[in-house]
């Protein structure tokens, strides 16, 4: 009752909301130092954060309590960090250096958010999951606005300019399946969606290339379904909106990531670590370390400062960290249970 | 541990030590790993910590569950070792293509086995309305009878409908049965709450039915808090009262343990085991021949992952925790059993050989030994390329049997292990299995045990200070004992240990 109290009044003071633009705090009041820079890692099923500190390399593996069902984790700014809390229908904003909550922003009942996107110094865009829509919050205030919606079953977001890209999964029910997968282009500033783009099954996450193309992992149906489709990237012109390249990874690949030396890193629960060039869309050869190529892998970031490539692996509750160059196992450690998200925070001096 | 109990205990394990344990216990001779599963599908086990056991004539069973096409949902096969051999794969619950859901299907079977010799299998199905109504199921099969693969011969057992939690799903059934003979399920349920399932169990009482009336009231509510509780193991003493762990979040995850009074039919209010509050994995519980209540989890609390143990004597007092593996291993899912011995075999798998490629390993426990702290007697059971997960294990007369996961032949499937102090091959440890001393029903409430197995001889049955109390003569074939002593009266209620001609013995349990 209490979230749904919350709700209510969020929709009809939604004309209020709208915040005069305001510089956020880079730095709260009384501190002086940039947060240490961390790899911080979502344990999707304990339901906690670890963090690895990059300066020491020492590993916390509780280092804070997270919401229920926690999913993703953002930076924003130097200061704060996102994190949803898929269960709770809330996406939590913590201070980068204690890890503790500074604001719990509700998203709305059975929103089920998947992903908060910081695109200024203080608003980010939510993907509502289960409500299909995406909402905008101010993770300094700490409040969402109305929600806009989009089609069925959001996702991964990635901004390019004014615009962000949705990834809809078109996830409409256990028995139904997966309807059209698409992309919905939003205006930041119009608040609108003006495209939406057919794209694979069940598209989850999207990055953006050194050359400005949206990248579109593309799932598939894990195997299932009298027409089974297998993993695929669509490769975007953010420009023009058209599909340019498709790239045939096949497996399940659920999470992936971009690098300015034009490889994508692609992480699946089936099908491993993989990676492909981001301008040809070629796959490149497997990995030297077959360890790699087993499944189970959950979440994928990269370092640009090391040239790192930072990976998950769900069942055996490991952070591994990959020389990005040399496609080797550079170190790895024991997380908490069922990493989900892997973040590298690095605040800008 | 209370007077009475260490009273107890000296003289058993004394005995013990003398016709059981003349072999270091921990030196089982393994036979090669096998693949039950053997095709190019996933196939799934673990969590339920009994998908897998010796039943009363020695024969192993082993069910997992499989997923096919079209729709990637699972169904339950078998497989049994009798005679050296082990059977072919057998379908046991199947699904149907019009069943609803994706993924779903029949999954976590486990099995036991009552003292009359019936098997019941138990696992959770999605058959009622996919994702939105998971229930669990139950079919049994009557000693040396074969499986009704057929739907009708399958027991809904949670009936519920509880539509306003999006999800009215009860997950991972693990079953025990108590001494005479009565099944508890225990398994977690999002009927009251679609984020944060509850603790359930059900009892089937010794002699009677299942309660499927509709409704909530058919089933024992073990937790009652707004956390969500998950992944429960249970065990049951020798005065049946079952004991139950399992795993919550909310402050952190942490392990709670909760015991049922067979006289009341009520559940305990759930205790924390764990200090820490860094819990990662699912804890198991196994129940020793003391009533000791030994609970293993993984914890992160030194940095990586460890297992650690915490026993809660009969009287209900706590001990200390115990860290028992290395926290730079990364241990977990453990699971537990005791042998007819008293042993307590315990597997998990742990990254020592390398944190990507978990192997599986197994510990032994003497019944009046203290937790080994060190990793020095470890048994290595996998050796796969790739990760083993999702251990099991299960004993019986000195014969262990480990079940497990992995996907060195690129998908999952389901491998065993069998080690036996007299076994140098599968089909030599099975024999050993199939063929040892057994007594039965056990315990024994009546008054007649019957023995098989014995070697033509003599057959003492001995108490449990050595005294041999009756003695009696095997030839080929099963024979009976009345419960007598050579001088006339009928035996006190206790312990008592059967040895034949080839110093085989086997425990048998007289209740009163």
């Amino acid at each position: 009752m209490k979230r749904l109290v919350a709700w209510l009044a969020c929709l009809v003071l939604a004309g209020c909301l709208e915040e005069p633009e305001v510089v956020a705090p880079d730095r709260p009041p009384g501190t002086g130092t940039t947060p240490a820079p961390r790899v911080l890692v979502v344990n999707s099923l304990s339901e906690t954060l670890s963090s690895l500190d990059l300066a020491t390399s020492e590993m916390t593996v509780r280092a804070a309590l997270l919401g229920r069902w926690p999913s993703r984790l953002e930076s924003a700014g130097n200061e704060r960090i996102l994190a949803v809390a898929s269960g709770d229908n809330a996406v939590d904003v913590l201070d980068a250096r204690s890890l503790a909550v500074v604001h719990s922003i509700d998203i709305g009942i059975g929103a089920n958010p998947w992903h908060a996107l910081p695109y200024s110094n203080r608003h980010a865009i939510v993907s509502g999951w289960q409500a299909h829509e995406v909402r905008r919050i101010d993770w300094v205030l700490g409040r969402a606005s109305a929600p806009l919606p989009t089609h069925a079953g959001p996702e991964g977001i990635v901004v390019s300019g004014t615009l962000a890209f949705v990834a809809c999964t078109g996830y409409v029910g256990g028995d139904e399946g997966y309807e059209t997968g698409r992309v919905d282009v939003i205006d930041l500033d119009a608040w609108t969606v003006v495209r939406s783009i057919d794209v694979g099954r069940n598209p989850q996450d999207l990055c953006m290339d050194a050359s400005g193309r949206v990248h579109v992992l593309c799932t598939g149906t894990y195997g299932a379904g009298s027409k089974p489709e297998a993993g695929s990237v669509h490769i975007v012109d953010a420009n023009s909106f058209a599909v340019e390249a498709v790239v045939p990874l096949g497996g399940s690949p659920g999470r992936f990531v971009c690098t300015d030396a034009g490889i994508v890193w692609v992480a699946g629960f089936e099908g491993g670590v993989r990676r492909y060039d981001a301008e040809s869309g070629a796959i490149l050869p497997e990995l030297a370390d077959a360890t790699l190529a087993a499944a189970g892998f959950s979440a994928v970031d990269w370092d640009a400062t090391t040239d790192t490539i930072w990976l998950t692996h769900f069942e055996l509750d490991l952070l591994l960290a990959v020389d990005a160059s040399s496609g080797a196992i550079d170190d790895q450690w024991i997380v908490g249970d069922g990493p989900g998200d892997v973040l590298v925070f690095r605040p800008e001096n | 541990m209370n007077l009475l109990a260490r009273w107890i205990v000296a003289p058993v394990t004394t005995w013990l030590c003398v016709i059981v344990c003349a072999d270091d216990a921990l030196a089982l001779s393994w036979g090669p790993e096998t693949n039950l599963s053997s095709t190019s599908t996933d196939s799934e086990t673990g969590l339920t910590h009994r998908p897998l056991l010796f039943d009363s004539a020695g024969v192993l069973h082993v069910a997992w569950s499989e997923r096919s096409a079209p729709n990637q949902n699972y169904r339950i096969l078998t497989r049994w070792l009798e005679g050296g051999a082990w059977t072919d794969p057998e379908t046991i619950v199947d699904y149907f293509a019009s069943d609803p859901g994706v993924g779903g299907g029949a999954k976590y079977p486990s099995l036991v086995e009552t003292p009359s010799g019936e098997l019941h299998l138990f696992w959770h199905d999605y058959r009622v309305a996919g994702i939105h109504n998971v229930e669990i199921f139950t079919k049994m099969r009557d000693a040396e009878e074969a499986w009704n693969p057929d739907r009708s011969a399958d027991i809904r057992l949670t009936t519920t409908d509880h539509p306003e939690t999006l999800g009215d799903n009860g997950y991972v059934p693990v079953p025990v049965v108590a001494p005479d003979g009565a099944i508890h399920v225990t398994w977690y349920d999002f009927r009251f709450d679609g984020l944060a399932a509850e603790i359930l169990a059900k009892t089937r009482p010794a002699g009677g039915v299942w309660d499927l009336a509709p409704g909530d009231d058919a089933d024992d509510r073990v937790t009652t808090d707004a956390e969500h509780s998950e992944l429960v193991d249970v065990d049951v003493d020798a005065f049946g009262r079952a004991h139950a762990v399992w795993r919550t979040l909310g402050a952190g995850a942490r392990v709670h343990f909760a015991s049922r009074d067979p006289s009341t039919g009520l559940w305990s209010a759930p205790v924390l085991v764990d200090t820490s509050g860094e819990t990662a994995g699912a804890p198991a519980v196994v129940v020793d021949s003391e009533g000791e209540a030994h609970v293993v989890w993984p914890d992160s609390r030194d940095g990586g992952r460890a297992l650690f143990v915490r026993t809660r004597e009969a009287s209900g007092t706590w001990g200390a925790e115990q860290r028992l593996t290395d926290p730079a291993h990364g241990a977990d899912e453990p699971s537990m059993t005791l042998d007819d011995s008293g042993t307590i075999q315990l597997v998990w798998h742990d990254g020592r050989v390398s944190l990507l490629n978990r192997e599986v390993f197994l510990r032994s426990k003497a019944l009046a030994s203290p937790w080994d702290g060190s990793s020095a007697q470890d048994e290595r059971i996998s050796n796969a390329s790739g990760a083993s997960v999702r251990p099991s294990v299960t004993a019986r007369n000195g014969v262990v049997a480990v079940l497990w996961k992995d996907a060195r032949l690129g998908n999952n499937e389901i491998f065993v292990r069998i080690g036996g102090a007299l076994g140098t091959s599968v089909d030599e440890t099975t024999a050993t299995a199939a063929a040892a001393l057994h007594a039965s029903p056990n315990p024994v409430r009546g008054a007649l045990v019957r023995v098989s197995g014995a070697a033509p001889g003599a057959l003492g049955v001995f108490d449990v200070t050595g005294r041999r109390v009756r003695s009696l003569r095997a030839s080929d074939g099963p024979i009976s004992w009345s419960l007598d002593t050579d001088s006339g009266g009928r035996v006190p209620p206790g312990v008592y240990f059967l040895r034949d001609a080839e110093s085989r013995t086997a425990r048998v349990t007289v209740a009163r």
